[in-house]
């Protein structure tokens, strides 16, 4: 069972106006650091990847350590559509994200019915056996070397891609905004308040009539689709696809930032994500061991002090702040 | 004839070392109920510490691998009293996180002390070279570590099964609130059980370290396994432990010797096949929880 | 999409940077160089090599070339191909270099070309060897080698030994697959017969199965392939615990280099290796490169070939810029006004090929004892090899 906060800010069906700060950061940050897009396009995507972990763990209460499967598999479907002459942008990423829901889909009814434990080692095995696998299969995957040599053609047909990246950040921007607030009606309709009525007692869940197994996989699956979709935004905004997609790394970073922004909340992955990628990406250049420590200790401290994330801290802040 | 010999010493001596990290887990899993994603890293500082003793101050083996031990051993209570005593109600969620992050913090200090390089260890001269049998030759250090590992093994079953710290082990790994009735000091046998569990784990990382090479990423880099054989032996199951990680070293050493295309994902197919037939651990007989 | 403030202001200052140079001024401005290599991370010691090997070069040539200053920005990509194309094209964008050097790994060079090409960025490849990268970018010009070359090599070698039954064993990736396919055509073309090749997979720790299958084949050449660092440590040490270091011939490429081998013990004396580099040249460029990084350093510093790549990559660039001094940077023109350039480097005498890669010495070292520590000595030198033409 997960903890998960329950307060006016955290609420997740009504719309509030601190939302908006996220989408008017976003915006800013094009107009005020234009030579940072290419950093700022990944926190985009790890963001979306983020909401799709969110969706499965938070509220679907699926523990898994092998989301970075549906992501990979979203990048190189989306890179082969590409390959193969198909270079829309947008109905690839669709497709993409179709296919890694239909993976789920498949995968969902047999991994499903664990929990806890096993479950964790199950998605860790399954996620290390695809790696390995597509390390293997290099006339698929292109092995060690990735995918290169496709392109996509304009967005919308007007707008070209260039080395200066702000076609790729409004892309995966708009992805996101769309998909965050589709995924919030999910969330909000019956099927989603199921679901967390599922994650928090399924014995009772069942007692009541409700066919748990078949909303943890409807909801397994819209959270790998969602996972599909980031992978192919980044295959097509990096025009490369490496055996990184699909590493345990990838995994670990979508999990620290659903766990630091607040798990259970989607808006904490949209928090969470810069926050984590611009720490890690500076920590990194800044110092060899530092990243370490720091990440490490964040962690701790995320758990240990920090109930419900970011937004959780944030939460109990403006309470007292309100107290006032 | 060579080759199943071959199969199974190396099989053995392989699966002996992970039986040593993994067992401590085993049982702190059972007992405690805390997922430790972190245990690998007493194994590997375990490692770095015997290495580091014989290669710098010129301590003869047996000596640096106790003292390594010991110190280990040490550090795994104060460990234990400050972080994981907050950790036993937590959700398996956070117990991952907390301890994911400990282990990128044994990384990060190792890397400071060691560097980012793999450590090299050097086997004494009485340990280095082959014992001729007739048909073929072997490793005297693997036929070392076979008896060294049965061994520690056998001790750990003697105290399980037949003391009584074994049974209020036993016991409290059954049914934890029971126990407390019955009188047993459960908080104190936590510690005791984590520093002997990591005690453990240290002894295999400073024996292994010829088979399983130093570097600071050791802590993830064996914890897949090592997490494999903890869900195949289930919670606190001593026996099955020794047994699941035997099969798992032969599994391997198998697979490496007549299948090397697919060695690399053999055992987690293995892995997958058996949590999903045999949920509660391989061997399992069912028991009050 | 070009009507953004920003977008504006980098077409003002484009156009600025225009006039400028058709007016002359142009010639003096600094030339920015990116290097992007894995300055932490586990191969933080290819990020060290590169960089001393660029610091080293500038100790000794100083830091203009055609009357123009060369200022080298590092970056970090910790050998991720994402991180290392989002880098390049930062260096494009941010801090508008004019060429790009480093990129570890194939795939980070890979990420890079589409950038590259764009923007016409020549860019020196210090070490990676895949032979298909150069057919991504006609920028791409390679400081290292062909992969295929010392496995070639590797089997006519061994020929020459009188070897007639080789094994193959690799690390299971692609510029292992291409070490596998070019010896075995090579010794078979020879006369030589394989009785048997594996390709290891990348996260084995425990060797001793595969020296097992080896030692069982009886062949008697070993062609190796494997990482740098543990992986090759851990295989060595059990070639050797099988008694195969002494039986037989062993030839790999880059896993016992000098800078390693205080990471092995005894078992890899008499490891032979063949690559286009050996700390014992007794040549002026390599013992003056030798010299410098001592003295820079500490006395155990030595030339790698990530430091030679480094080093041989910023002369090629220095040329570029005095070629085209004078006039504004073009990448496509200074590509082709280095095509058949040759110099002597510390690895001994290259040109640059029209294949855009190097013509140059490939020594045989067999690991030896001298003076009481272990050193690569040559044994044999393949002069002046030529890369296969790009097909």
């Amino acid at each position: 069972m997960i903890a998960v906060e329950r307060s006016p800010l955290l609420s997740r069906h009504r719309f509030l106006w601190p939302e908006t700060l996220f989408w008017l950061a976003a915006v800013a940050v094009y107009l005020l650091f234009p030579q940072y897009l290419a950093i700022a396009t990944s926190v985009m995507i790890m963001a979306l990847f983020a909401v799709s972990y969110d969706l499965a763990i938070g509220f679907g209460g699926i523990l898994t350590l092998g989301h970075a499967v549906f992501f990979g598999i979203g990048a190189y479907s989306a890179a082969w559509i590409a390959l193969l002459g198909w270079t829309e942008p947008l109905t690839g990423a669709l497709a993409s994200g179709m296919i890694a829901a239909a993976f789920a889909g498949a995968l969902g009814p047999f991994l499903l019915r664990l929990t806890g434990l096993p479950l964790i080692m199950v998605t860790l095995g399954v996620s290390v056996i695809v790696h390995e696998a597509a390390n293997k299969a290099g006339w698929l995957t292109g092995g060690d070397d990735g995918l290169t040599g496709f392109s996509m053609s304009p967005l919308l047909g007007w707008f070209r891609w260039s080395v200066f990246g702000d076609t790729k950040y409004f892309y995966a921007l708009a992805w996101l905004l769309v998909i965050f607030y589709l995924v919030r009606r999910v969330v909000a309709s019956p099927f989603g308040v199921a679901l967390q009525g599922i994650r928090e007692n399924a014995l009772r869940m069942r007692l009541v009539g409700t066919s748990t197994l078949r909303h943890l996989v409807v909801a397994y699956s819209i959270s790998a689709g969602v996972a599909g979709v980031a992978g192919a935004v980044s295959a097509q905004t990096n025009t490369f696809v490496g055996l990184g997609v699909l590493s345990l790394d990838t995994t670990i970073d979508g999990l620290v930032i659903v766990v630091l922004g607040g798990i259970g909340t989607l808006y904490g992955s949209l928090v969470g994500a810069p926050v984590y990628m611009l720490v890690k990406h500076f920590a990194q250049q800044w110092n060899p061991f530092y990243w370490m420590f720091v990440i490490g200790t964040l962690l701790i401290v995320v758990v240990r002090f920090g109930r419900g994330g970011l937004l959780g801290m944030a939460d109990v802040a403006l309470k007292r702040l309100l107290r006032r | 004839m060579t080759v199943a010999s071959f199969i199974l010493l190396y099989g053995i001596s392989y699966g002996l070392v992970l039986c040593l990290i993994a067992v401590g887990l085993v049982v702190t899993m059972g007992l405690m109920r805390v997922v430790n994603l972190a245990h690998g890293a007493f194994a590997a500082i375990g490692g770095y510490l015997s290495t580091g003793l014989m290669a710098e101050a010129g301590v003869p083996l047996p000596l640096a691998i106790v003292a390594a031990v010991a110190a280990v051993a040490l550090f795994s209570l104060a460990i234990e009293r400050l972080i994981f005593a907050h950790l036993y109600g937590a959700s398996e969620l956070d117990q991952v996180l907390l301890t994911i992050g400990l282990n990128f913090l044994a990384i990060g200090g190792l890397t400071l002390a060691f560097g980012p390089n793999v450590y090299p260890t050097r086997l004494p001269s009485w340990l280095a070279g082959n014992v001729d049998f007739g048909f073929r030759a072997f490793e005297v250090y693997r036929l070392v570590v076979i008896a060294v590992g049965f061994l520690v093994m056998t001790a750990l079953f003697v105290v399980f099964e037949l003391t009584t710290i074994g049974a209020q082990l036993r016991a409290s790994v059954d049914n934890r609130s029971m126990a407390q009735a019955a009188g047993i000091n459960v908080p104190r046998l936590f510690s005791l059980t984590f520093v002997v569990g990591s005690g453990l784990a240290a002894l295999g990382g400073a024996i292994g370290a010829p088979m399983l090479p130093l570097e600071p990423t050791y802590p993830f880099k064996y914890l897949v396994l090592v997490l494999i054989i903890v869900a195949l032996s289930g919670f606190g199951r001593v026996k099955d432990a020794l047994g699941v990680s035997i099969l798992i070293g032969i599994v391997e050493t198998a697979g490496r010797y007549f299948l090397p295309a697919v060695s690399g994902f053999l055992v987690y197919a293995l892995l997958i096949v058996l949590i999903i037939w045999r949920r509660d651990g391989l061997f399992a007989r069912s028991s009050a929880s | 999409m070009g009507r953004s403030p920003s977008r504006i202001a980098g077409l003002l200052a484009l156009g600025a940077f225009v006039t400028l140079g058709a007016s002359g001024g142009y010639a003096q401005a600094p030339v920015k160089v990116g290097v992007v290599g894995p300055f932490t991370g586990p191969f933080a010691t290819t990020g060290a090599g590169f960089r001393q090997g660029l610091e080293s070069y500038v100790a000794l040539h100083g830091d203009k070339a055609g009357g123009r200053k060369i200022e080298l920005i590092y970056r970090d990509s910790t050998a991720n191909p994402t991180t290392a194309k989002a880098l390049a094209e930062e260096l494009l964008v941010k801090d508008k270099v004019s060429m790009l050097g480093g990129f570890m790994l194939t795939p980070e060079a890979a990420a890079a070309a589409p950038v590259v090409n764009e923007t016409k960025t020549p860019l020196m490849l210090y070490n990676a060897a895949t032979p298909a990268l150069l057919k991504m970018s006609p920028f791409f010009l390679r400081m290292g080698q062909n992969i295929s070359i010392p496995a070639e090599l590797g089997a006519t070698w061994s020929r020459q030994q009188g070897k007639s039954r080789g094994y193959v064993a690799v690390a299971d990736y692609a510029p292992g697959h291409i070490v596998e396919s070019s010896f075995i055509a090579r010794f078979e073309a020879e006369g030589g017969k394989i009785v048997g090749k594996d390709r290891i997979p990348l996260n084995t720790v425990d060797f001793a199965p595969f020296a097992e299958r080896i030692a069982n084949a009886n062949p008697d050449v070993l062609e190796v392939f494997i990482p740098p660092g543990a992986p090759a440590v851990g295989f060595i040490k059990a070639l050797a615990a099988r008694g195969l270091t002494q039986k037989i011939l062993i030839i790999g490429q880059g896993e016992a280099e000098d800078n390693d081998l205080h990471l092995f013990d005894d078992s890899v004396l008499n490891f032979h290796s063949i690559i286009y580099l050996a700390g014992s040249l007794d040549n002026p460029e390599n013992n003056a490169l030798k010299a410098v990084l001592r003295q820079k350093f500490g006395p155990d510093a030595a030339p790698s070939a990530f430091t030679i790549g480094a080093f041989d990559g910023l002369h090629v660039m220095y040329k570029m810029v005095e070629n085209l001094a004078g006039k504004p940077f073009d990448g496509d023109a200074a590509v082709k006004s280095v095509i058949g350039y040759s110099w002597k480097s510390p690895r001994g005498p290259v040109t640059i090929h029209p294949s855009r890669e190097l013509v140059q010495n490939f020594y045989v070292r067999r690991v030896e004892k001298v003076g009481g520590r272990m050193q690569n000595s040559v044994i044999h030198t393949f002069p002046s090899v030529e890369p296969p033409a790009i097909k």
